[in-house]
């Protein structure tokens, strides 16, 4: 398929999506009552649903899944492996740990979110640090070091679930799983997605360039040293601020680029827009079926992620030569 | 003008000296071979001689001015360099594979052109892989893949190409095509070839000069006739070897 044509495709279906999800939730409501909810700013009851509840819903599922998809794709770039995802570097463990320990000192709402960022961040200098020590800063000592802390993370988080008081375990263990329920302004997510994806697209034929290795790309009039910090600063942001705001949502980061390269896109000008918009539309199609499917219980959008996007893999790969 | 020359020139990996003071002009309308044993230094030297890592002592000229005196994108548009290996974890197309090879002459944001369709176009048929044109790298053989890897450096379209091993992989009969293309280009004026060989009897049908990179510091460099001799070569490999002459063409076989 063209990549013209495929993304013309996501950018038709994403819209689509965002309309029959305002239409989804406990109260029906038809796509006339909809439209008019968001464009005439009528102030009926289900006007008010549709702009409090489920707008600020549907533009952060957009916001979280775009940051993952794009993240996704430059850290499968940076280490050159088609199945790195945003969290094999650690990011999400920081940032988890920190929140796990913020909820068990009492924290709540903005404190949570801010704990969330500053361990993202915190991670992203500590595993830059530690992997850049002792010289070259190759992509295997990134990518050991990235492991070994997030499998540090890993026992951190069983360690506070294991001390935690019953009472707030339901809460954790709803983070761990990811969340767009609590998330709160999602047009700071929309924000800085839309500016990483401008700065990714600026560098995205040095991208392709990058893919076929450094030496490639410093023959090539690259500097790949620069291009990688590059990457691996944007990648390691585009990836905090979707843990802060949804909690660690498995899976979209790790599957959306590869199946798109799967369905043929390798050019990351194309590659890039095409897993921002495939992230947002996948994630948003999970996040209305958690909330609607066994309503009024609410599932996580985390795990409804992997049950939409196990099969859907397992099926292009085996459909694969 | 030499192209490319290095003046007084040693490199060093550990406590290892893989050639010390080395003083040789590259002159354009010549074709190349680097020769020596295995982890003599070939590599290192031809990284070396692209620019991509800093000699340990000496200097090293790209067209009369030193190698790291331009940038690393001009240096791009003069001087390509084929890699012994590629990684090739990540998938692409031949033809996005070739366009890379455009890289350094396109604006920053701009799109390949016709002209840059064209240079692929020409460097495909070149490298004898027009008809692989629409597939998928990961679906190619070795051999073809290692032509469309030699396709991307011609469609960079330098003056001076630098060659690891270019033909790896090939059959026999591609091993002539593509050698005997480079020898085409390399005589061309302004023109210059260096390649890291092997096959003996390959650099002598292709190259007119040699090098030979002895793994103790010492090189010895001059025309082919010169220095592609028995001894020369028996030094160099370790093991004996025999000359063999037929039609006024020489051939050396290990014995």
């Amino acid at each position: 398929m063209h990549a013209r044509t495929l993304t013309a495709m996501l950018a038709v279906a994403l819209p689509v999506c965002v309309g029959w999800a305002l239409m989804q939730g406990s109260m029906a409501i038809g796509p006339g009552e909809a439209l008019h909810a968001l464009f005439a700013g009528s102030d009926g009851a289900s006007a008010m649903v549709v702009r409090e509840l489920r707008l600020p819903r549907v533009l952060a599922a957009i916001a979280v899944g775009g940051l993952l998809a794009t993240a996704g794709v430059l850290l499968q770039v940076l280490l050159r492996n088609p199945l790195a995802d945003p969290y094999v570097l650690g990011i999400s463990g920081g940032a988890s740990s920190a929140t796990l320990a913020a909820m068990l000192l009492g924290l709540a709402g903005w404190g949570l979110n801010a704990a969330a960022f500053l361990g993202a961040l915190g991670t992203m200098f500590l595993v830059f640090g530690l992997s850049r020590r002792g010289g070259h800063w190759t992509r295997e000592r990134l990518l050991l070091t990235g492991v070994v802390m997030a499998a540090g993370f890993g026992a951190a988080i069983s360690v506070l679930l294991a001390i935690a008081p019953e009472g707030r375990l339901p809460g954790m263990v709803f983070f761990l799983l990811g969340d767009l329920s609590a998330t709160p302004a999602p047009w700071i997510g929309l924000a800085v997605l839309l500016a990483g994806l401008a700065l990714a697209t600026a560098m995205a034929r040095s991208l392709n360039v990058l893919m076929r290795g450094e030496l490639v790309a410093a023959t090539l009039g690259e500097n790949p040293l620069r291009l990688r910090l590059a990457l691996y600063a944007l990648a390691s942001l585009l990836t905090a601020i979707a843990v802060t705001l949804a909690g660690a949502i498995g899976f979209v980061g790790l599957v959306v680029p590869h199946l798109l390269r799967l369905l043929g896109t390798t050019d990351h000008r194309w590659l890039l827009a095409q897993s921002a918009l495939l992230g947002a539309t996948l994630l948003l199609l999970a996040d209305t079926l958690a909330r609607t499917v066994v309503a009024p219980t609410q599932l996580p959008v985390g795990a409804l992620t992997a049950l939409l996007g196990v099969p859907l893999f397992l099926f292009l790969l085996a459909r694969q030569r | 003008m030499p192209r490319l020359c290095a003046r007084e020139l040693t490199l060093r990996i550990g406590a290892r000296t893989l050639c010390d003071r080395l003083t040789v002009d590259f002159e354009p309308g010549h074709v190349w071979a680097i020769l020596g044993a295995n982890g003599a230094g070939k590599t290192t030297l031809l990284h070396t001689l692209a620019g991509l890592r800093a000699p340990e002592d000496g200097t090293l000229l790209l067209d009369g001015a030193s190698i790291f005196a331009v940038t690393a994108r001009e240096r791009a548009r003069t001087l390509a360099l084929l890699l012994q290996d590629y990684d090739t974890s990540m998938p692409a197309s031949v033809m996005e594979t070739v366009l890379s090879g455009r890289h350094p002459h396109l604006a920053p944001f701009a799109w390949e052109g016709a002209d840059d369709y064209a240079a692929a176009d020409a460097a495909l048929a070149a490298a004898g892989v027009a008809h692989l044109r629409e597939r998928q790298l990961a679906t190619l053989s070795g051999g073809e893949r290692r032509r469309i890897e030699l396709a991307a450096v011609l469609a960079q379209a330098t003056p001076v190409l630098l060659l690891d091993e270019p033909t790896n992989h090939l059959d026999l009969r591609h091993q002539q095509e593509i050698l005997a293309l480079l020898a085409g280009r390399g005589r061309q004026p302004d023109r210059l070839i260096i390649m890291v060989l092997h096959d003996v009897n390959a650099a002598l049908r292709t190259c007119d000069q040699a090098l030979l990179l002895y793994g103790d510091g010492s090189v010895a460099h001059g025309s082919c006739a010169d220095v592609i001799t028995t001894a020369n070569l028996e030094r160099l490999y370790g093991c004996p070897m025999r000359e063999l002459s037929q039609d006024a063409t020489r051939y050396f076989l290990p014995i």
